[in-house]
């Protein structure tokens, strides 16, 4: 991990820590139904104060605590046109598969470029400290991912450009 | 067979998956045992399609199995005709041009018994691979044309001629434009993508294409510009600036470049081909992007199955009658 991003992610995972203390809580209003209370947002009392973490402008986590359930939000750097393009291949490339990710939302709130939805359902089942672990390492693999990416397809155009121009 | 080994052996002296051969490779299949040593004497219809919208029929009529007619539906074939297309087709197949079928520009017609001779060759052989290239040698005759005065001294700064190489997208492109100077020829290449991804992708090879020239040596020199600000060269041109598309690509040659024949037959080949040789290198990014991801993904789930508890996966039990359950 760099070093400058190390604070950046040390701050996500103590905040997402004291955030996860959700409970099994079923709907207040419909019988036998158990819901997201931050996807619902049904009484005010039942959420907690949302928190912005900001690296940079383009750079940010929103975290949203319900009594039981958390949303993490998180938006990706995207320097110039090419990051923008991979960034949004990736994330579309993630969600479309957010069944085998478990805790992942199909769309992410809005302004952020993925989601993540972790109920009480989840803690049951999981591991809470590997399931920040997991929320951590994701946000560390997907800055490297698209950089890499990006110097991959440079790479790749310096060679095409090259043969190409062998050729005359 | 001869002519299959002979094939294969010519693609494997090429760079792997670097380059696309210029000739139609089915064209080729089919051509060569008919008019190579094999003497195939077999009725044919084919209809085959190649890059840049260009169509083929080949027909071998039943009573007749030595009269190979070729057609060919090309994109723009009247501004080609007059630009060197007619030239190079009555050069190159003398005295073989017939009227073509419906639906196609241009045909020729080859007796395999007695096949034409022309500056590629004599052989049938020779006469197959040149046929399974009538691609490059029609879309190419403006550039080899240009370049054939370039290379007698002749060259001067006339019109500008421009050759619609390939179908525009919503944002225009597709167009090359050949500017003829004293001492140099530039071929100007309007390209774009229908996909904004293929675009950023172009954009970035094209990017490429001019710091090529710093590390190969004596390659003809690349500019690279922006679709709303088109290169000095085709300013004027109406309609030369295309807000939105990927950009200008121009490639000066030289006369050195454009020498020897064989010289000007690979530059000729290579510019043709260049808007599919970027099609081509563009989609196989787009593979490799999906390939990386696809690993990716694999590594965060094992991430993530790292934190399931051991109890909590559900264990499939059977009934005594052998149905299966799940215990929540």
């Amino acid at each position: 991990m760099a070093n400058t991003l190390r604070p950046y992610l040390d701050c996500v995972r103590t905040t997402l820590d004291a955030g996860l203390c959700i409970r099994n809580f079923p709907s207040q209003t419909v019988e036998r139904h158990n819901k997201p209370e931050i996807e619902v947002k049904g009484s005010k009392e039942l959420l907690l104060n949302p928190l912005t973490i900001c690296r940079t402008s383009g750079e940010r986590t929103l975290i949203e605590p319900s009594v039981n359930s958390v949303r993490v939000s998180v938006a990706i750097k995207q320097a110039d046109e090419i990051e923008e393009i991979l960034c949004h291949k990736f994330t579309r490339f993630l969600m479309q598969r957010s069944e085998q990710f478990i805790i992942m939302r199909r769309k992410p709130t809005e302004g952020y470029d993925i989601s993540f939805l972790i109920t009480h359902v989840h803690l049951e089942k999981m591991w809470k400290h590997k399931l920040v672990d997991f929320v951590i390492h994701f946000m560390e693999e997907i800055d490297k991912e698209i950089s890499g990416m990006k110097i991959a397809i440079n790479a790749r155009a310096r060679i095409v450009a090259n043969e190409f121009m062998k050729k005359f | 067979m001869a002519w299959a080994a002979k094939q294969s052996g010519a693609s494997s002296a090429g760079s792997g998956l670097m380059h696309l051969p210029t000739q139609n490779s089915i064209l080729l299949s089919s051509l060569t045992p008919r008019l190579g040593p094999d003497a195939l004497r077999e009725p044919c219809e084919l209809k085959v399609s190649d890059f840049d919208d260009v169509i083929y029929k080949l027909f071998v009529p039943p009573e007749a199995p030595n009269m190979i007619t070729l057609h060919i539906g090309l994109r723009d074939w009247a501004n080609l005709r007059a630009n060197g297309g007619q030239s190079a087709l009555d050069s190159n197949f003398p005295g073989c041009e017939t009227s073509p079928d419906e639906g196609f520009d241009c045909a020729i017609v080859v007796n395999a018994d007695s096949p034409p001779k022309g500056p590629w060759g004599s052989t049938g052989e020779a006469c197959a691979a040149k046929m399974a290239d009538i691609k490059t040698l029609l879309v190419g005759s403006p550039f080899d044309a240009a370049f054939a005065s370039l290379s007698a001294g002749s060259s001067s700064p006339g019109s500008i001629t421009v050759v619609d190489m390939h179908k525009p997208t919503a944002a225009g492109g597709g167009k090359c434009y050949i500017v003829p100077k004293d001492d140099r020829v530039t071929a100007v290449f309007a390209v774009d993508f229908p996909d904004e991804t293929d675009r950023a992708i172009a954009r970035i090879f094209l990017q490429e294409f001019v710091e090529a020239q710093r590390s190969v040596n004596n390659c003809p020199p690349a500019a690279y510009s922006r679709g709303h600000e088109p290169p000095t060269e085709v300013q004027g041109v109406e309609g030369i600036a295309e807000e939105g598309i990927a950009g200008f690509v121009s490639f000066t040659l030289f006369g050195d470049h454009v020498g020897d024949g064989k010289r000007r037959g690979t530059a000729v080949g290579m510019l043709v081909n260049f808007l599919t040789y970027l099609q081509y290198h563009v989609k196989a990014t787009k593979t490799y992007m999906h390939m990386r991801m696809r690993s990716k993904v694999n590594g965060l789930l094992q991430v993530l199955s790292r934190a399931k508890q051991e109890s909590s996966e559900v264990k499939e039990k059977k009934t005594f009658q052998g149905k299966s359950f799940q215990r929540a």
